[in-house]
């Protein structure tokens, strides 16, 4: 490995951690160039920190596909002295997922191999050049992709204006959802979207005006602050793209920052221009905002937040909070969340919703997260030397944990430190961290299911991809807010989804834990609908971890029962619900009779599926919608019902009975229905039910029997043999009048 | 020299393609090849193998690929590829023979670089 790269010939960082790759590649290059070497990716940043300048290009096997290569990249790119440094990809023949995997972290280029020489030396040769020239560009100032200024010529020039003297300010505009567009269209329409703004700038502002494009769609201009000055930048704003021939409305925001104070650096002003245009993000109503104390006081909590993050972690300023989760039919407590608080020295409690957010954006979040698991082990560890009978508990995984490679170790080194049997400690993931990167998600939730972790959905229902997510990613438990059905005005509609959404889980197996539960009405639903663990102010706040023992203590713990279908008839009970299958067919092709099926409990009664002829003997015909079968009944009838069908499901033999009934229209019917067991799950019970209409036959019964009556009061021997005879079944042979 | 060359050849090596990506340096493409029957990346294919540790052998494998492939060691690139392939996929039937071929391999080559 040579120490100092010689000043005539480029210098290559090779990185790879096989010593004969890494001698074959330095043969391969020796004779145009000189290379230095790393076998990891921490000795080759350590390399590009003391001899970044020299190094014209990185070579990056990246046959391991996790692990510090990736890590060596990504941290790469956040570098901004780094991030215009050309990376090489050495892939192998089939690779395909490791090379995009390098490239959505920023590698410039890929070489596969093996290739001949000439090929990665063209290769190589064509990036150096590139690269020079992008530098040439930017030494100069400009910005290759717009002719406008670049980030520091623009702070150069805008600064030397200012202090000139005169009465200027900073605008920021940006283009809403840039990356959106990106990701939708290409990079190629990105570029063409964003030199139109750059023309359009140039048209629309006066010649005394400063345009630059400090980065991505990220555009500053310094301006005279004159009322036309600003009227025409906001005209522009509002008309530059409206007619732009992209299929996509394309909006573009604008911060205005009026320059007071002159010793400000200019690079603070363009950001406090930023910021206020930030503010609006979202808000189709406005296209402009202007910096104001309110921007200021915000920009400053967040700074404070960030300085305050680390020590905060070393003074433990953090605190864990438990959520209880009791189940839903013993009422026990059965589990909780934690959850995390923070208590600072100056500003007090600050709600997680201010900070995560943060901690997020700059992947402090996972420091934190860390934090949490490891004090949630040492409580339970605590709690259990103790003697304090515990329950499992579940911490969060954020969309950054979701990345992090040595996830499932860290997790396994936790519980073999506190020695923690591997159900004490459950893991919540959530749906968003599915959006970002689905099949990073299915890896790492497949490995640490693998490894034991009872894994669980947060916020199931809050994203886009809710039905693909389920299809696609197996866990253990779905986590659904209720506070989903707040705030609707027609909550009856929230109601009948969660339902469905509780029913799908049960026939997946899947067991359902309710957050936001607060009031004695939705227990109550969210029992009737099989729903199995409880969380929410209902049950009790969150508490600090010593109050939450102190509930442990007073002993009314317990372990869920979630409960799965345990008995079925003869059926596959997935056959019951396929839109295909000889069962459908079977079911809706019965001629005349009316079948549905039927889940009871206690006394209520609810229609899962029932076929046309059922739908035309009660709803009279029409085609959709629910059948409520019980308030069809008579009033007079129901027990009689309900009591054949308790029996049927008792004695598993099919049970019939006889029954009025008023259809939609009003009409009165007698029904014949016959219940016959399906399924059972605790209390709740599967019907088939046929019904035919029986209404003619009891109508000749009855008309049989006034007869009969009419006939006994004028007196006469044939009425006992008459009422005799309507009794008996015809086919026996009677004695008919 | 020319025999060892002569029989990697007839063992099925392409040595034509791995001298010109060394740029015909014959010696140091020998040298390659012995520092490579002992290369790391076999014992900890055998360890992560041992312990089950798919994650570990998937990436071992891997590697020994492409260093495989760079040196036109198709004997030793064939069963490593397979290898490769029933790991990615998670499948567990083949691998101890696999390996075994493996092994074969590299102590062949072994005999054949021997000084």
């Amino acid at each position: 490995m040579g120490a100092q790269c010689a000043d005539a010939r480029k210098c290559i960082l090779v990185v790879d951690d096989s010593a004969v790759d890494r001698i074959t590649l330095r043969a391969m290059l020796a004779d145009r160039y000189d290379t230095l070497e790393a076998a990891h990716g921490p000795d080759a940043l350590a390399i590009l920190e003391r001899q970044g300048r020299r190094i014209a290009a990185v070579l990056l096997n990246a046959s391991r596909l996790s692990l510090s290569e990736y890590e060596f990249l990504r941290s790469l790119r956040s570098r901004q002295e780094f991030a215009s440094l050309p990376v090489m990809i050495l892939a192998q023949l089939d690779d395909f997922d490791g090379e995009l995997r390098a490239l959505k972290l920023g590698a410039t280029d890929i070489c596969r191999r093996p290739c001949p020489p000439s090929l990665l030396q063209q290769q190589l040769e064509n990036l150096l050049l590139f690269s020079e020239a992008v530098a040439l560009d930017s030494s100069l100032g400009r910005d290759s992709l717009t002719g406008l200024d670049g980030r520091e010529a623009f702070y150069a020039r805008a600064g030397a204006v200012i202090a000139a003297g005169g009465e200027y300010m900073i605008a920021s505009l940006d283009v809403e959802r840039f990356k959106l567009i990106n990701d939708l269209f290409g990079a190629a329409q990105g570029d063409a979207l964003l030199r139109h703004v750059a023309a359009c700038l140039k048209d629309a502002l006066p010649k005394e005006a400063l345009c630059g494009r400090l980065e991505a769609d990220h555009f500053a201009i310094c301006l005279p602050r004159t009322g036309a000055a600003e009227e025409a930048l906001i005209a522009l704003a509002r008309d530059c793209l409206r007619d732009y021939p992209l299929d996509m409305k394309i909006e573009l925001r604008l911060g205005l920052y009026d320059i007071v104070d002159t010793a400000v650096p200019v690079n603070i002003m363009c950001d406090r221009a930023r910021m206020a245009g930030a503010s609006i993000k979202g808000r189709f109503d406005q296209i402009c905002a202007r910096y104001n104390d309110e921007h200021r006081r915000a920009l400053l909590k967040e700074q404070a937040i960030v300085n305050s993050m680390r020590d905060a972690l070393e003074q433990e300023d953090f605190l864990v909070y438990f959520h209880p989760k009791h189940d839903l039919e013993t009422m026990r407590l059965v589990g909780a969340e934690a959850l995390v608080r923070w208590r600072h020295p100056r500003l007090g409690f600050i709600s997680p919703a201010s900070f995560v957010p943060i901690f997020e954006k700059s992947g402090f979040i996972s420091a934190m997260d860390e934090y949490v698991w490891e004090h949630v082990c040492r409580h339970l560890r605590n709690w259990m030397d103790a003697g304090v009978p515990t329950v499992p508990v579940s911490v969060n995984l954020s969309r950054v944990d979701i990345h992090k490679p040595q996830l499932c170790e860290l997790l396994l080194g936790l519980l073999r430190k506190y020695r923690l049997p591997i159900h004490m400690l459950r893991l919540e993931v959530t749906e968003s961290s599915y959006m970002d990167d689905p099949q990073q998600l299915n890896a790492t939730i497949r490995n640490l299911r693998l490894a034991g972790f009872f894994v669980e959905m947060d916020d199931f229902g809050s994203g886009y991809s809710s039905l693909n997510m389920l299809k696609d990613i197996y866990v253990d438990a779905l986590k659904v807010d209720m506070r989903f059905l707040e705030n609707s005005s027609d909550s009856r509609r929230g109601t009948t989804i969660l339902t469905a959404v509780l029913r799908m889980a049960r026939w997946l197996r899947l067991p359902v834990v309710a957050e936001g539960v607060e009031t004695v009405h939705q227990v109550n639903f969210l029992r009737s609908v099989g729903c199995a663990v409880g969380q929410g102010n209902y049950f009790g706040r969150p508490i600090p971890a010593d109050e939450f023992r102190t509930l442990l203590c007073r002993g009314s713990v317990g372990t869920e029962s979630f409960r799965v279908p345990d008995e079925y008839a003869d059926m596959e009970p997935e056959a019951l619900w396929q839109a295909s299958g000889e069962f459908s067919c079977l079911f809706n092709a019965l001629p005349g009779v009316g079948a549905c099926m039927c889940l009871l409990d206690g006394g209520e009664l609810e229609v899962l599926r029932a076929n046309d002829a059922c739908r035309a003997l009660l709803a009279d015909g029409s085609g959709i919608g629910e059948i409520v079968l019980l308030e069809h009944i008579c009033q007079t009838d129901r027990p009689a019902f309900l009591r054949a069908l308790h029996a049927a499901a008792e004695r598993r033999q099919p049970q019939h009975v006889c029954c009025r009934c008023r259809t939609a229209s009003g009409r009165l019917v007698w029904l014949d229905a016959g219940a016959s067991f399906l399924a059972r799950s605790g209390e709740r019970v599967l019907l088939a039910l046929m019904l035919r209409d029986m209404t003619r036959e009891k109508q000749r019964e009855m008309r049989l029997c006034r007869q009969e009556h009419a006939l006994a009061r004028t007196g006469g021997h044939g009425a006992g043999r008459l009422r005799r005879g309507i009794f008996r079944s015809p086919a026996r042979g009677t004695e008919w009048p | 020299m020319e025999t060892i060359l002569h029989h990697l050849e007839t063992w099925g090596c392409d040595v034509p393609g791995a001298l010109e990506r060394l740029a015909g340096d014959t010696n140091l493409y020998v040298s390659c090849l012995r520092m490579f029957t002992a290369d790391k990346g076999f014992s900890q294919l055998r360890a992560a193998l041992e312990c089950q540790d798919m994650r570990a052998a998937f990436e071992a494998a891997h590697m020994l690929k492409g260093v495989a492939a760079n040196l036109g060691l198709a004997p030793l690139l064939h069963p490593v590829s397979a290898l490769v392939e029933e790991l990615r996929a998670n499948r567990t039937e083949r691998l101890a023979s696999l390996f075994g071929q493996v092994e074969d391999a590299r102590r062949k080559l072994g005999s054949i670089v021997a000084a």
